[in-house]
This record gives structure tokens, sequence and C-alpha cells, in this order.
């Protein structure tokens, strides 16, 4: 019979190796409270997947698997955020929108890239190219050299994509 | 949950008369995004039209997808694609001029700037030591050897039983290599991408740059910039003590570098300082020196120190400044030359912009 992990057992799991893991996402993240952050994220996840306890036995690459997870999370919230702040400063000043505008359409483009990161790099290109700035399939194909077919292959499954999370947030499990 | 029955085309048979028997989710989805991707393609015909409008009627399931599609649509249509493109675009498929076509360019000296794209960040940032911006580590490799990392720097480390290796991702780094204490010895190399350093016994200083960013110095060391655009990166070697060879990754032959020499090279150009200097970097010490400098070369210097984007206006670019400034508090620096130059500083969250009083 398989027991799932204890709080107990996590919690001795949190003192033998929260230190070092600590260490091992701030060298990855720099900033030593989101790296503590990260850290303890990682063991409430650990948690909240109820892992059988024979699976502990390794925990270090356990953990370090959870936590590498969380540390690209992070970068790609830090990699959209600098693409963002990149595109702002190339605006010039009297096009630049008012505060509340930017906030909203920074929330907006942070959903949209979190909904995206899954598809492939072309799949999201084409995707893009299509709702932003409104290409037909004859000119996508044309501009990435691919054929019609494949860039209609590849928005099918970027509506896929798309409508599961839209669906999913309506609806929360 | 039920299972109903597919057609070929998208969800035909859906729905049966009477009581409307559930239908799997997953199905829907597929199905809906098959009709989306006929309607926008461009060339969708008025028949496909009314054919998805049945297709919508058919099930309360299908015209619930139908509106998390006219949401999502609403989603894309509410940031402005002048802003949405170049921030969704995946890094490798970015291209400057593309995203900014519909933007005006002003002078931008960003914190990391675009010439570094964003499939190289992805590789920086997973590093195993890096510092965010103004930041200095200071790091004692297994073999005792000691490097410096400057502000916003990345680095993997590669060592086994053949090589001691640094590979540089950005930034810049100071480096003051042990003896190795293996027996047959290592060498130990620096990688970038615009070649290999092999230090033979030394104290060397390695940074990746933008051909921009490296023209002062070529300037002030007498030697000419080669036919660089300027946001080629490239990468400059100043050699401190005893001698470093690099190989460039175009092919070329080997350069012994010497102590106080300077070198930038990428994959096309090398190009040898005129004058030798001495001196190691200021920045280990944490100071920023300027000599005679235009203000926007020493505010791209003064930004790598930074998060956010410090801007200079065209108008004040040129204005020169001299002295000799602590990295410890970049503010304070700004506020230093608002006091000496006719310029103003406009603060805006993230981003500093330098313009004219």
């Amino acid at each position: 019979m398989q027991v799932s992990t204890s709080s107990d057992l996590i919690a001795a799991l949190y003192q033998q190796n929260g230190s070092w893991l600590q260490s091992w996402v701030q060298r990855r993240v720099q900033n030593s409270e989101i790296a503590a952050e990260l850290m303890q994220d990682t063991f409430v996840r650990l948690l909240a997947r109820r892992v059988p306890a024979e699976q502990l036995q390794q925990p270090r690459a356990y953990l370090c698997t959870i936590a590498k997870g969380l540390v690209n999370d992070h970068w790609r919230r830090q990699v959209i955020e600098q693409a963002w702040l990149d595109t702002l400063a190339a605006l010039p000043p009297q096009i630049l929108p008012s505060e509340e505008d930017r906030l909203a359409v920074w929330q907006t483009l942070q959903e949209l890239d979190a909904m995206l990161a899954t598809l492939p790099e072309m799949a999201r290109h084409v995707f893009l190219l299509s709702q932003i700035e409104g290409l037909t399939y004859k000119d996508i194909a044309q501009r990435l050299k691919i054929s019609e077919r494949t860039v209609k292959r590849y928005m099918e499954r970027a509506f896929e994509v798309c409508l599961t999370v839209m669906l999913a947030s309506q609806n929360p499990a | 949950m039920v299972f109903m029955a597919d057609s070929d085309s998208p969800g035909q048979n859906a729905g049966a008369a009477g009581v409307t028997p559930a239908r799997d989710p997953v199905r829907v989805i597929r199905e809906a995004a098959q009709w989306l991707a006929i309607l926008h393609s461009g060339q969708a015909t008025a028949r496909q039209q009314r054919e998805f409008q049945a297709w919508c009627d058919a099930h309360p399931a299908h015209r619930q997808a139908w509106q998390a599609a006219q949401q999502l649509s609403g989603k894309f249509g509410s940031v402005p694609a002048a802003l949405a493109l170049p921030v969704l675009t995946p890094a490798c498929r970015l291209s400057r001029r593309a995203a900014l076509k519909s933007i005006a360019g002003v002078g931008v000296i960003g914190a990391l700037g675009w010439q570094v794209h964003r499939h190289q960040l992805w590789q920086t940032w997973q590093a195993d030591y890096s510092t965010a911006a103004g930041q200095q580590q200071r790091v004692v490799l297994p073999d005792g050897s000691h490097i410096v990392l400057n502000t916003a720097t990345a680095m993997d480390l590669r060592f086994n039983r053949s090589e001691r290796s640094l590979l540089l991702y950005r930034g810049e780094i100071m480096v003051l290599t042990a003896k190795d204490t293996q027996i047959p010895s290592r060498p130990f190399m620096v990688h970038t991408r615009q070649g290999r350093m092999q230090a033979l016994g030394t104290s060397f200083a390695v940074r990746i740059l933008s051909a921009a960013a490296a023209g002062p110095s070529i300037r002030a060391s007498g030697a000419t910039p080669p036919a660089w655009a300027p946001e080629d990166t490239v990468c400059a070697l100043h050699v401190l003590e005893h001698v470093v060879a690099v190989t460039p990754h175009n092919g070329t032959a080997v350069l012994h570098v010497h102590p106080g020499q300077q070198v930038w090279f990428d994959q096309h150009h090398v190009c040898r300082g005129g004058s030798p200097v001495s001196a190691s970097p200021s920045w280990i010490d944490g100071v920023l020196y300027a000599d005679d400098m235009r203000l926007d070369d020493f505010l791209r210097e003064l930004a790598r120190y930074r998060s956010g984007v410090l801007q200079c206006a065209p108008e004040v670019a040129g204005l020169r400044l001299s002295g000799a400034f602590q990295l410890d508090d970049t503010e304070k620096i700004l506020s230093a030359l608002a006091n000496t130059l006719p310029i103003r500083i406009r603060r805006l969250p993230y981003w500093t912009r330098i313009e004219a009083q």
C-alpha cells in the first residue's frame, strides 16, 4: 500500500534540504528574496503532488526538477518583462500610453504569453502574425517560406491551446 | 461524460433531437479550433461562415467555445500591435527592424540592449554564475583561479579531466588564473561566441559588448574600429599579465596578446588597440571613469549597472564629460551630471530619460 508523503516528512525534507536548495536557486535568480520564495514554492508543490514516500529516497534530484520548472517560469516572466520595457523605451514619448493603459496592456500581454508558452516557436509566430498583424495564410506562408497547409495546421494547434486555457479559466476544476 | 460519434467535418452530427447530451470538451475544442483556422485564413467563403454558424447553434458547448474564441479575439484586439508584436514574438524570430518598423527610432540605451537576443537571455539566465544589473560577484574556481564578474554577466563552468573552461555568455569578467594542480595540467580557456581565448598563466579581462559600446575605447586607444554595425556583438580582451592566445571563430591565425594590449574581435574582424593600457579595469574598484567622453557613450556604460532603461535625447548626446564616478549609487551619478551639464532627468517607472533643460 502506498502512503502519500505526510507533512511531517515534507517538514523534515525542508529542514534538511531548504538551505542548499535556496543556494541552488539563488545562483540562478541572484535575488535572495526571490530565491527564498521559489525555494518555498518548491516544497509547497511537493506537498501538493502527494508523492509516495519511497520516491523521495533521492530528494535532491526531485527537488531540483521542481525548482528548475519554477525558475524557468520566473525567467520567462523576466524575459517578457524586459521585452516589454525595451518596447516601451523605443516608443517616442508622445505616444507612450498612460500609466493605467500601460498596466492593462501589460497584464493582457502576460496572459497571452502564458497561453502561448506551450506552443512551439513556429506555431506561436504564425499565430501572432495572423492575430496581431492580421496577415492572411497566403502572406504568412510567403513570409515564412512554408506551405499554406502548414500555416493552417499551426493555426489549429494554436487555437486549440488558447481555447483550452480560456475555457479552463471559466470553469475552474 | 457522454461521447458522441463525430463525422469528418467539424462536428456536424453533434446534438440529437430532444435532450442535449454532453459532449467531450476536448473534441469540441478541436472542432472549434478547426473552424477558427478556416475562418481566419483570409479566404473563408460565405458558405463556410454559414456552416460555422450552424455548428455554433448545434450545441451549447459549441456556443461556449465560440464565446471563448471571441474573448480571445478581444484580448488580442485590446493590445496595440506595436507593443504586442515585439513583446510576444518568440526570440529567435525577432528581427529588430521588423518589430520596430512602426515605431520611430529614438536613441535607446537599455540595460541589456536589443542586440542580446532573447534566446541568448534564456541561456544566460540558466548559467552557473550570473550577476544582475549593478551587482558584482567574486568566485573562486575549483582549481583556485579567481574570477570577478561585473554587472549583468553570465557564465558557465566546464571543469573536467581535460579542460578548465569558462563559457562567457554576456557581460564582463576579470580572470586571475591559478596553476593547475592536476598533472598533466589542463589548459585554461574562456569561450565566447566570437572565439576562444587560452590563458598562458595570466591575468586578463574579457567583455562581450556591442560594437557601438566598443567604439569609444577603440578610438581612445588610437585604433580605428572595423566595419561593424553598431548592434554587432564583439568580444573585448584586455591582458594585464603574461599572454593570452586568441583564436577568433573566423578561422584566422591565433593572436598572441601581451600585457597592456587590448583586442576586439568577432567572427569577421579583429581590431588591435593602439596604445597599451596597463591599469586594471576601474570597475574592479567600483569606479567608472570618463575622459572627455560623449554623454551618450557614458550613459551606455552607466546603463549596464542599472535595471530598467536609460534613454538619451539626441540633442544632448554629444555633450562631453570627464570624471571618476562611484558605481555603488548610479542615481547619484545622474544627479551629479545634472548639476554640471545643461540636462534634465525625467524619471518614470523603469525608465529614465536624459534630455535638454
